[in-house]
Order: C-alpha cells, then sequence, then structure tokens
C-alpha cells in the first residue's frame, strides 16, 4: 500500500499499568526475579482486536465514553503507541494533536515554542521563520507569544497547538478532543481552517464527545467501547444508534 | 519489521535531523544560564577554581610540576565532566521529553542527540581552556596534538553509547540516575583524573586504572594532547573493545525497551 491511508489489522494495545509493589522498581524488579511465579502484572487492555481501513477523503469521528479507547487509538494511527498486538500501518504524513498542555517548555516564550513544535512536526527553519507570522496571526495570542508558556491557560495552549499543527499542511490530521477547549471567537476560526483542510482530500480523524462537531465534519463515525469497536458507518446512524444506548446505557451491544 | 533495523533506521533518521536535536540542545544551554548573571562563562569559572585550586594543593602534594601538572588536571577534568553529563542528563533523555514523546512521531534518539549537543558546549569551551593553560604554562604545541581528533570520535561515540543505555534503562528504573550519581562520584577518587598513573604504579596500585575503562576514554583524549604524540596501541584497543561491550549492551536494552518506552514513561 503506498497510497494515503491508515490501515489497523486486529490491533490490541495492553497497558502495563504496574506500581511498585509488583515489580516496577529496581527493587521489586529484583525481587520479582526471585518469585517468578508470583510477579503480579496489572494490565489494562486499551484496544481489543481493532479492525479498521481508512481511506484518502474519509474524515472520521471516534466516539464513546471516557476511558473507551479513543484517545489511545489516535496515537496507534500517529505512530506514537506501537500495537502490543496485530499491525498498524499508515501512509502520509501525520500531524498529530493530542493532550494539548504537555509538551511545551514552560520557561519559554510562545515563539520558541512554536518553532520547537513546527520542528517536531517536520518543518525546516527556513519554513518556519516565513510561516511564523501566519502563525501568530492565526493562534490570535498576541502579546501572550513574548510571555513563557508556563503563565497560559488550557485554551491558549490549544490554540498554539492547533495553529502550529494545521500550518504543517498535513496529510492526516489526527485531533484528540482538542476543539472544546477554545473561546468562540478561535472555534470559529478553527472552524474554517479544518473546512479547507477537508477540502483538500485528506485524511482526518476526530474525536470529540459533541455529537455536532462530528455531525459537521465527519462522513464516517466510529464508535468505541472498552477497546472494542461496537459501531462504525455513515454518521448519522452511528450517532443515532450512541445515543440510544447512551441515554438508557444499561447493556452494550454485543461486540461484532 | 526487525527490532534492530528499526533501531539503526531510528538512529540514521534522528541524525538525519540533526536541526531539531541542535535547536533543542542548544536551547538547554541557554536556559540553563537564563537569569544567571555570569552566564555560560561559569563553565570558565568552574574549571578556573578547578585547576587553580586543586592544581595547586594537589600539584604539592604529589610533587608534580606545575608547568605539566596544571594542564594534565584541565583536559582530564572536562572530559570526566562531559562524560558524567551525558551519563546522568542521558538518563533522563526519555523522561524529561515525556510530552514530546507521546505527541510527536520522531525517533526518541533525537532526544538523546540533544543531551549530546548540550553537554557537547562544555566540554568544547573546556578543550578552549586547557590550550590557555598551556599558552600560560609556556608549553610546547606540536602535529602531534592532532591525535586528539580520533580520541575525540571514540570519546563521543562511547558517551552517545553510554547515553542511549542510560535513556533506555532509566525509563524503566527509576532509580538509576540516582544510583550512576551516587556511583560516578566514587569513580572520580579511584579514576586518574587529578592524579598520575604514576602515583598508582610507585605504589604498586595500578589495577586501580587498568580495569577502569573511563580511564581509557580520558587518556584517548588528554594524552595527544599533553604528551604530542599517540597514546599507546593498548589504550586504543581497550577503549575499541569497551565501545564494542557498550553498543552490545545498547542494542540489547534498546531492543528490549524500544516498543514499550512510550507506555512505561
Amino acid at each position: 500500500m503506498t497510497t494515503l491511508g491508515i490501515s489497523l489489522n486486529q490491533v490490541g494495545v495492553r497497558f502495563d499499568v504496574s506500581t511498585a509493589a509488583d515489580g516496577h522498581t529496581l527493587k521489586g524488579f529484583l525481587a520479582s526475579l526471585r518469585h517468578r511465579a508470583s510477579r503480579q502484572r496489572n494490565v489494562i487492555e486499551a484496544l481489543k482486536s481493532v479492525t479498521l481501513d481508512i481511506h484518502a477523503g474519509e474524515r472520521v469521528g471516534l466516539i464513546g465514553h471516557n476511558g473507551a479507547g479513543k484517545s489511545t487509538l489516535l496515537k496507534v494511527m500517529a505512530g506514537i503507541y506501537p500495537p502490543t498486538s496485530g499491525t498498524a500501518k499508515t501512509v502520509g504524513h501525520v500531524c498529530p494533536l493530542f493532550e494539548f498542555a504537555t509538551g511545551f517548555e514552560y520557561n519559554r516564550s510562545g515563539w520558541e515554542n512554536i518553532r520547537i513544535r513546527a520542528m517536531l512536526l517536520g518543518m525546516s527553519p527556513d519554513e518556519i521563520e516565513d510561516k511564523l507570522p501566519e502563525i501568530a496571526e492565526f493562534s490570535g495570542l498576541g502579546n501572550f507569544l513574548d510571555y513563557p508558556t508556563r503563565t497560559y491557560s488550557s485554551g491558549m495552549f490549544v490554540r498554539l497547538a492547533f495553529a502550529v499543527s494545521t500550518s504543517v499542511n498535513p496529510e492526516i490530521l489526527l485531533l484528540d478532543e482538542v476543539m472544546g477547549a477554545g473561546d468562540l471567537a478561535f472555534t470559529e476560526k478553527a472552524n474554517v481552517r479544518m473546512r479547507e483542510f477537508m477540502s483538500q482530500g485528506k485524511i482526518l480523524v476526530f474525536s470529540s464527545h459533541s455529537l455536532d462537531l462530528l455531525a459537521d465534519y465527519c462522513n464516517r463515525t466510529v464508535w468505541l467501547d472498552h477497546g472494542i469497536v461496537v459501531d462504525d458507518g455513515p454518521t448519522a446512524e452511528v450517532v443515532a444508534h450512541y445515543k440510544s444506548h447512551a441515554l438508557g446505557r444499561s447493556t452494550l451491544p454485543a461486540a461484532s | 519489521m526487525n527490532i534492530f533495523l528499526k533501531l539503526g533506521k531510528d538512529n540514521l533518521l534522528a541524525m538525519r535531523n540533526w536541526r531539531v536535536w541542535w535547536h533543542l540542545g542548544m536551547a538547554d544551554v541557554r536556559n540553563k544560564f537564563a537569569k544567571s548573571v555570569v552566564g555560560p562563562t561559569w563553565i570558565l569559572l568552574n574549571l578556573a577554581l578547578w585547576v587553580g585550586g586543586i592544581g595547586v594543593i594537589y600539584g604539592t602534594l604529589f610533587r608534580q610540576p606545575l608547568e605539566t601538572f596544571l594542564p594534565f588536571l584541565a583536559i582530564g577534568f572536562v572530559v570526566w565532566g562531559f562524560m558524567t553529563q551525558t551519563i546522568t542528563e542521558g538518563g533522563n533523555a526519555f523522561v524529561f521529553a515525556e510530552g514530546y514523546i507521546k505527541q510527536f512521531t520522531y525517533p526518541k534518539q533525537i532526544y538523546i542527540l540533544r543531551v549530546m549537543v548540550n553537554a557537547s558546549v562544555p566540554f568544547i569551551i573546556g578543550v578552549g581552556i586547557f590550550f590557555v593553560v598551556m599558552l600560560m604554562m609556556k608549553r610546547d604545541f606540536g602535529l602531534g596534538m592532532l591525535w586528539v581528533l580520533p580520541g575525540i570520535l571514540l570519546l563521543v561515540l562511547a558517551n552517545y553509547l553510554h547515553a542511549t543505555i542510560m535513556a533506555y534503562a532509566s525509563a524503566r528504573f527509576r532509580d538509576l540516575p540516582h544510583g550512576m550519581t551516587a556511583l560516578l562520584q566514587v569513580l572520580f577518587f579511584v579514576t586518574p583524573v587529578f592524579f598520575t598513573v604514576d602515583v598508582l604504579k610507585e605504589r604498586g596500585l595500578d589495577f586501580i586504572y587498568k580495569y577502569n575503562p573511563l580511564y581509557y576514554l580520558i587518556e584517548v583524549v588528554r594524552y595527544p594532547l599533553t604528551s604530542l604524540a599517540p597514546a599507546s596501541a593498548d589504550v586504543y584497543i581497550a577503549t575499541g573493545l569497551y565501545i564494542l561491550v557498550l553498543m552490545l549492551v545498547a542494542l540489547f536494552i534498546a531492543q528490549r525497551l524500544d516498543k514499550r518506552i512510550v507506555y512505561i514513561l
């Protein structure tokens, strides 16, 4: 496969959330070597054999309650989490936009953080200097860009991160629940940019709790629950299905 | 994909993106001295105090002529600082970059190279100061000094491997950087940095340096600079063997942990 696309085949992700008592420290590890049998492993299965194919031009929404595996799935698509079982393949220049308050140098200015983020997203220094005014303009942070980012609010982090991530002109944009934190004016701007991006036939995968946003942006939606794909299809259908269950949340449909 | 192939590719890809780690590393250096009045001059002051203070005291104690002892001390301390900084900061390379590792897809080796840049700055300044000390002591310069270049190459390679091992292992075992800091403090006193090997030989304590790989890493840089000639062949052989061992250890640890790093951070 060489064309733009994301292909997940039976992807499973298991987190080891063992604590100090069960062999996570050097001391615990040494102790566990002596009693191999008693070694406790506390494992969470964040994704269970997820199979998905996303092609060029698709705009895919991810829904599901907190902890359903949406963020994990996005990180697998980005190539940040190597699947612990199955295979994941992503072809295209990926631009992820996750957990917006990490990955900043808190003692450095907004400008410096724009440079660092842009570099980590694959821009060359010349490109960055060219685009710096445009990114700054779009972020709307004005004088705040001169201040260290430790003074920023979460909405300001989102503005900065979103401005940088969308300026690299990626082929695949992965967004994790980020639109909510910006204020109204910024959300408007972000909307415009998202539509621009979508009109170019690239891939967007987008997790959100806002069903309106999903209906707006996505032609396809995947519903995750406990790491399993519950439903996958046109947004209107999946959202209707999800709503009927989310409201009367008692039983879950069997995984297909 | 084969894990060894992936590690090779990651290392190459990281090195090719030199602008990223160069920028991050230099920014770290600037950040370290931010709001400091004296700034990077601290590197110079630190070394001057060391060479002046320890040099005069131990030079007298060990009955060493100052014109040979002071340059010896200066370059030894500079190399030692380079080694310890890459080991201790290497241990935090992945831990401190957690926010980046969980958001961006660059190979993790970027953050090890960032530490290398950060640690190279005091090293380069230190080598400059060594030459000043040589001038002040009216010592001879010669072409034999050029033998330092392969020495520095070996030193940098060993430091990169130290940092790689520490970065991976410390992400898993967070006690490691603390342990290494303590160990390095002890090693400093048993490694010929502020005393010469002759002092040890006279007292029949040869084993102290003979089985100490860090001694050889210092010697490949120090000997050409202070004696204007290549170090003896066994020094290069020992260094080469040590680097080979480091490579095997680094490969072993990296292939075990590479996929898991993002999950255990």
